[in-house]
């Protein structure tokens, strides 16, 4: 069969560089297929795909060598808008793409740049608005979509044209689960439906895997591997090696010598059982883990107190929290949890004390909430907390305003966050020059720096790297063991899982849960109103043997465990 | 002040939403032109209720209308501030005396500051004039879509680069208030005291490290925006798109309206050679009356 | 805490544009009073109405002329006609309601009269074409006009403009009307060009004096007997030069065809000509002229022949301390069986800027003669007498800077018996009274006061018509 896409020996140099983001790349996607390429940041993963609807070279600039062929059209040939009829690209923060008042002019734009007539641009228009799940807000005004709804007009605005291919560049990286399941939603029925041959770019592989027929895998603008899902699944450490995740099922399966071609909990666990006789019921003794902390008694008194918290924006009836009582103890790592809109920034807001409450109380270290040194925060876009010159001055900043540490504000402990967080060698550099995982470490370096008793972090995490994500909530991880306490929202159940000691989960401005991450993720009915999932290994755990788990190695070591000498696969090691 | 979504232009079913962009940009530079031709304060005054009365027919709403008031009292009494205290023209009235000339040192230099009554006139008639026009902006602004916008003035043979770039700053303007609010939001968070030091240096530096963090993300999404747009059809090499049309009725609404800034033009004309002496046409007396009320 | 920002903001605003709106469109403040807060000295007159007429330039005292404004009653006493500096013509009911307020546009408002059966206001204008304007008292609307540019010549380009200066009416309705254009060349030296105009009460013009040619000499004043029978004018050229019209004083006959009589008046040192600008005027009977000059003469003639029936010095030149000074002769007015004539500021014969040594004796003072040259009663004011209105026995008199004492104290609208020269009630006012009126029935009075500054800087007063009416006891 024809490729839909082919890429010859491409590689490609921007402008003012010297080494090419793309180094010679050959790769091929035939039509219906749904492609998911992937790799560490600034791979140039991003890179490739510019390239499959001419924006880059025309738009960019730079040396582009080999050829790229769209539906057997050279994209050197046609300029980006005849290219568009083809190829249609959608970008990862819908608030960049998106620049008409109404959904329906969104839409309408890609037609009305064909020469289309209003008569024959409305019918395309709804039928694309048909598509992606939006057809009832065609006149809604497009800053009344949720986040999700945002990134399906996004993909609406390139699918009217009825392009053959659809291009994505992180598309759920900045969604909350909801959004990213509706959004996958979608490109799985235009893709089993119109048969448009899709092509994503995506960190989050554990969501997107399932999705896909085919990966390919980029680092340092090569090529290093490609090939079908089913095989990627077997294929964890090279996975691993570049820091990319896996579904958590596969890395189970994987860790138990057992071959799967699925990313689906029942799978996964069919694939198990084949070779280990894993009991339908947990066996209690064998239930091990890297030992988890225990919950800190609450002997220490609280670092935050908030009593009946309520507080609304603009209208007094439109509450954003409704009385939220809550509490945060010494050397604590809570995982604030729950959909955009449920309250969970806000509440970080009123910790952190840059809102006031309208109703109820909320002390932190038993002083009503202020901006003080006691609080640090990290917003939820590190790049707005960088505004010195390089990462020294950055990570010093708030010490110096505090007239601690030497001039600069540098202590012992500023340098120890440098070598933790990665940073070495890059202090004389100017922040927002940096990657963007630099970025968000070179934040959290310069709020840890005055070691606040109570740190907040709002989404951290957001289109990061599992390595990098991993990195942080270690350090944070350790700086709760120091006392330090923490208190971390994130969309992430399988991070949350991992790493948090308790599950605050929201919803709709109340707290609906609030405990050990096992209880919380155990309670199907809340995290479905909640718009949560639980964490692929749970589900693998109660699947397999009726437990309760909450990383792969929990998993991995119980099966192992209970089923010393059951298993009849080759040896993993070997 | 920093909800982007106060800025954000939405749709609406107002007279004003439906107008074609073109009638309302034409509507904005002849008002414009208008509020400079015309100086009787009565005519500014009444043309500056006409600006507000259009927001009240665009339904504004009550954070727009917060936007518009304090942007208008700040025109209005910083120039009345300014004027009070320099005004130069005569005649000039004293009405206040804020720094006697016969204070040591600073008296003699200065001269003495004084506030003048004319001057406060003067400043309240001129941010009549700013008002107006800011006023007009911020309608079109909040009733047009941006794409409209950038359609209308590509009709209007502007380059590409211009409005394409005209229009960006309009999407991305209410954005980057939101996130100077998030930027300064974050400096509080550091323990930021930018008058910690009153230095002009210090002020300077302050002002940058504000910046920096906006004009990066700023940047960072101009550039995805162009992609998106282009990735979408929109450039260079597109031969004219559909363009919206151009009701008959808009156009000779504008047309009517050209034709009053051009006989508002000559009226002023004849004023002035009337004022300077240089032709009076003694049967349009009647006209020189009413210009010297309403021009 | 939102809230209570917004609110603040939008009443911020709200005021703001008030303010504006308020200060632009001028609204004024009309104020009434009781009796008992009436502001008078005496309780004998009551303020009606205070109204500010608009915002105008603020002169100080180093200014010679002074801002004023217009003011009379209608001859029936229900009205009162005011022609403001701003360019207004308003009609005040005697009550102090508003019935009409018109912009004249481009010219500057220099003459003010009801027609002599109260149904019209004349109004006349300096301008491009020196308008004499009818305006219906019922609504201001525009009777006929009539204008002066034929005869005087305009120059725009040196805005030079003719206008209506004087007004008057006779028992019959005529309208007298003296039209004036002023020329100052380069070379220093000043051009007069003038006409008296003759005008039925429908605005036809039925005589010009002179008939084909201008005056060549200051005339900005006449009289008019009741009978229409006699006009009477004087002369005020600053320059010693020939003129064809060189007399100080003329008399008409009614139809301005023809001079009756004109007389030369002598020169008295240190003056080097006579001028009377604010003279003459003629008992109603048509028997009596007189007129008054600036270097403080005042005269009574006979109008049949034009004799001097008698002279006096209200106020004398002096020397003191090497320097000549004198108060100036200002008004002359007929009023009954009694001859009232007022003398202006002291001022420094070699330049009226200078300071004088001491005040003239007789400056800002009223001086009543009986027919016979019998000096009745004087009464010295503190302030410069801007101008003297009279009925019934009552004169009106707008008192306004002393530029000697500078005392402010002194400004006011004041109200006197003729001859007896006492009191009857005073109305101070904070800036200069520039102009005053009184009813025929002295029933009412009113006066326009302006702001001054001093010379500390601050402005006193403003721009302000009061109107009084007298109480009932």
């Amino acid at each position: 069969m024809d490729s839909m896409i082919q890429f010859c020996n491409v590689s490609f140099t921007y402008k003012h560089r010297s080494t090419p983001s793309v180094n010679n790349v050959s790769l091929q996607v035939l039509p219906g297929e749904i492609l998911l390429l992937t790799g560490a940041t600034g791979c140039g993963k991003s890179t490739l795909l510019k390239m499959l609807n001419g924006l880059i070279p025309h738009e960019s600039g730079g040396k582009l060598a080999g050829e790229i062929f769209v539906n057997g059209q050279s994209t050197r040939d046609f300029a980006v808008a005849e290219m568009s009829r083809t190829v249609g690209m959608v970008f990862q923060n819908p608030d960049d793409q998106i620049f008409s008042t109404t959904v329906f002019d969104e839409v309408a734009f890609v037609l009305e740049n064909m020469g289309m007539t209003t008569a024959q641009i409305e019918p395309q228009v709804k039928e694309a608005l048909q598509l992606v799940g939006l057809f009832d807000k065609a006149e809604a005004s497009v800053h009344a979509l949720s986040g999700g709804q945002k990134q399906r007009l996004a993909v609406a605005a390139v699918l009217a044209a009825k392009p053959r291919v659809l291009a994505l560049d992180e598309p759920i990286s900045q969604l909350d689960p909801q959004g990213a399941v509706e959004l996958l939603s979608v490109l799985r029925q235009l893709n089993a439906n119109l048969g448009i041959t899709i092509i994503i770019v995506e960190h989050r592989l554990h969501e997107v895997l399932p999705l896909c027929h085919k990966v390919a895998i980029m680092d340092a603008g090569k090529l290093i591997w490609q090939g079908k899902c089913e095989e990627a699944y077997g294929r964890q450490e090279l996975f691993a090696a570049y820091g990319l995740r896996l579904p958590q099922p596969v890395t189970i399966c994987h860790q138990l010598g057992v071959a799967v071609s699925s990313a689906k909990v029942s799978e996964a666990v069919a694939a198990i059982r084949q070779r280990y006789a894993v009991p339908y019921y947990e066996v209690l003794a064998a239930a091990t883990a890297p030992g988890r902390p225990e919950d800190l008694p609450a002997k220490l008194p609280a670092v935050v107190t908030a009593r009946s918290l309520s507080f609304y924006y603009d209208n007094p009836t439109q509450l954003v929290l409704k009385e939220v009582d809550f509490t945060l103890f010494p050397g604590q790592f809570i995982a604030l949890m729950g959909n955009n809109g449920a309250g969970k920034s806000t509440l970080l807001h009123l910790i952190g004390g840059l809102l006031k409450p309208a109703a109820g109380e909320i002390a932190v270290l038993g002083q009503e909430s202020a901006v003080s040194p006691a609080v640090g925060m990290v917003l939820q876009n590190p790049d707005f907390m960088l505004f010195n010159s390089t990462v020294r001055e950055e990570i010093g900043f708030s010490l110096q305003q505090q007239r601690k540490g030497d001039a600069a504000g540098w202590t012992g402990y500023c340098q120890l966050l440098i070598d933790k967080l990665g940073l070495s060698g890059l202090e004389k550099e100017f922040p927002l020059a940096l990657s963007r995982g630099q970025r968000l470490r070179v934040a959290i370096a310069a709020v840890l720096s005055c070691r606040p008793p109570v740190l907040l972090l709002d989404e951290p995490t957001t289109g990061q790297d599992i390595g990098h994500i991993e990195d942080i909530a270690l350090l944070l991880k350790e700086y709760t063991r120091q006392g330090g306490s923490i208190v971390f929202c994130t969309h992430d159940t399988e991070v949350a899982a991992r790493f948090a000691d308790r599950i605050v989960v929201m919803h709709q401005g109340r707290i609906v849960a609030d405990g050990a991450p096992a209880a919380i993720f155990q309670d199907q009915v809340m995290l479905k109103t909640s718009g949560l999932k639980p964490p692929a290994v749970l589900l693998t755990a109660q699947a397999l043997y009726n437990g309760t788990a909450l990383t792969v190695e929990e998993v991995v070591g119980y099966v192992r465990q209970t089923c010393l000498g059951s298993y009849t696969g080759e040896n993993p090691a070997s | 002040m920093y909800d982007r979504h106060v800025w954000e232009a939405t749709p609406g079913k107002t007279l004003l939403h439906k107008t074609d962009v073109r009638t309302k940009m034409v509507l904005l530079i002849l008002l414009a032109a208008m509020v400079l031709i015309v100086d009787s304060p009565r005519s500014l005054f009444l043309l500056f209720c006409l600006a507000l009365g259009l927001h009240v027919v665009a339904r504004s709403s009550p954070g727009r209308w917060r936007i518009l008031m304090v942007f208008i009292l700040f025109g209005i009494w910083g120039s009345m501030t300014s004027q009070a205290l320099f005004y130069t023209r005569e005649p000039r009235t004293i009405i206040a005396c804020l720094l006697a000339p016969t204070t040591p040192g600073i008296g003699a230099l200065t001269g003495g500051v004084y506030i003048y009554r004319e001057g406060l006139e003067y400043g309240a008639v001129q941010a009549l004039r700013s008002g107006t026009m800011l006023t007009l902006g911020l309608l079109i602004n909040w009733t047009s879509d941006p794409r409209q916008l950038l359609r209308s003035l590509l009709s209007w043979k502007l380059p590409y680069e211009l409005g394409f770039m005209l229009i960006t700053g309009l999407r991305f303007l209410p954005v980057i208030f939101q996130e100077t609010g998030v930027v300064l939001t974050a400096q509080r968070l550091r323990g930021f005291n930018p008058f910690r030091a009153l230095s002009p240096q210090h002020l300077i530096q302050t002002a940058f490290q504000t910046l920096f963090p906006i004009l990066a993300r700023t940047l960072r999404r101009a550039a995805t925006l162009a992609s998106s747009v282009e990735s979408r059809g929109f450039g260079r090499e597109t031969p004219q798109v559909a363009l919206p049309v151009w009701s008959h009725q808009e156009r000779f609404f504008c047309h009517t309206m050209l034709l009053a800034v051009c006989g508002l033009v000559l009226l002023k004309i004849m004023d002035a050679l009337q004022f300077n002496g240089l032709y009076y046409v003694p049967s349009c007396r009647g006209l020189y009356d009413l210009m010297k009320v309403w021009l | 805490m939102q809230k209570i920002i917004m609110t603040g903001i939008t009443l911020l605003f709200i005021c703001t544009l008030g303010l504006l709106a308020a200060h632009i469109f001028g609204m004024n403040n009309h104020v009434s009073f009781s009796n008992k807060q009436s502001g008078t000295q005496t309780g004998a007159y009551g303020k009606v109405m205070e109204t500010v007429l608009g915002q105008i330039e603020v002169y100080n005292y180093q200014r010679m002329g002074f801002n004023k404004g217009f003011i009379c009653f209608s001859p029936d006493s229900r009205f009162l006609a005011v022609g403001s500096e701003t360019g207004e013509v308003l009609l005040y009911t005697t009550k102090g309601s508003l019935v009409w307020r018109k912009n004249m546009g481009l010219g500057k408002l220099t003459a003010l009269e009801f027609s002599s059966d109260g149904q019209s206001v004349l109004v006349g204008e300096t301008s491009q074409q020196g308008w004499l304007f009818s305006l219906r008292v019922k609504d201001g609307s525009e009777q006929w006009r009539q204008a002066s540019v034929r005869e005087l010549g305009v120059n725009i380009k040196e805005k030079t403009y003719p206008g209506i200066v004087a007004i008057r009416t006779d028992a019959a309705g005529m309208i007298y009307a003296v039209a004036q254009r002023y020329i100052k060349h380069a070379d220093g030296h000043n051009e007069y060009v003038g006409r008296i105009y003759k005008f039925t009460t429908d605005g036809k013009r039925v005589e010009s004096f002179p008939g084909d040619h201008n005056l060549d000499s200051w005339v900005s004043w006449i009289s008019v007997a009741a009978a229409g029978d006699k006009a009477a004018f004087a002369t005020a050229n600053f320059d010693v030069a020939k003129y064809k019209y060189d007399q100080n004083i003329y008399c008409l006959d009614g139809n301005l065809n023809t001079v009756l009589w004109s007389n030369y008046i002598d020169v008295v040192s240190p003056y080097q000509n006579v001028t009377m600008r604010t003279s003459t005027d003629i008992t109603p009977d048509g028997r009596y002229i007189t007129g008054v000059a600036s270097d403080g003469r005042c005269f009574l003639f006979d109008s049949e022949q034009g004799q001097e029936v008698w002279r006096r010095s209200i106020s004398q030149p002096q020397k003191i301390g090497g320097v000549y000074i004198n108060a100036t002769g200002n008004y002359s007015q007929l009023l009954g069986e009694y001859a009232v004539f007022t003398t202006g500021n002291t001022y420094n014969r070699a330049n009226w800027q200078l300071p004088t040594p001491v005040e003239h004796p007789n400056s800002n003072s009223l001086f009543v003669f009986d027919l016979q040259g019998k000096l009745m009663n004087n009464y010295k004011f503190g302030g410069m007498i801007e101008q003297i209105a009279a009925s019934n026995k009552l004169a009106a008199l707008a008192i306004g800077r002393n530029v000697r004492s500078k005392d402010p104290s002194v400004h006011g609208l004041y109200i006197v018996t003729i001859p007896e020269t006492q009191l009857v009630d005073y109305a101070a006012t904070s800036g200069p009274c520039v102009a005053v009126a009184i009813s025929a029935d002295g029933q009412y009075a009113a006066g326009i006061e302006a702001p001054l500054q001093l010379d500390d800087g601050q402005v006193i007063g403003e721009y302000k018509l009061t109107l009084l009416a007298k109480t009932q006891r």
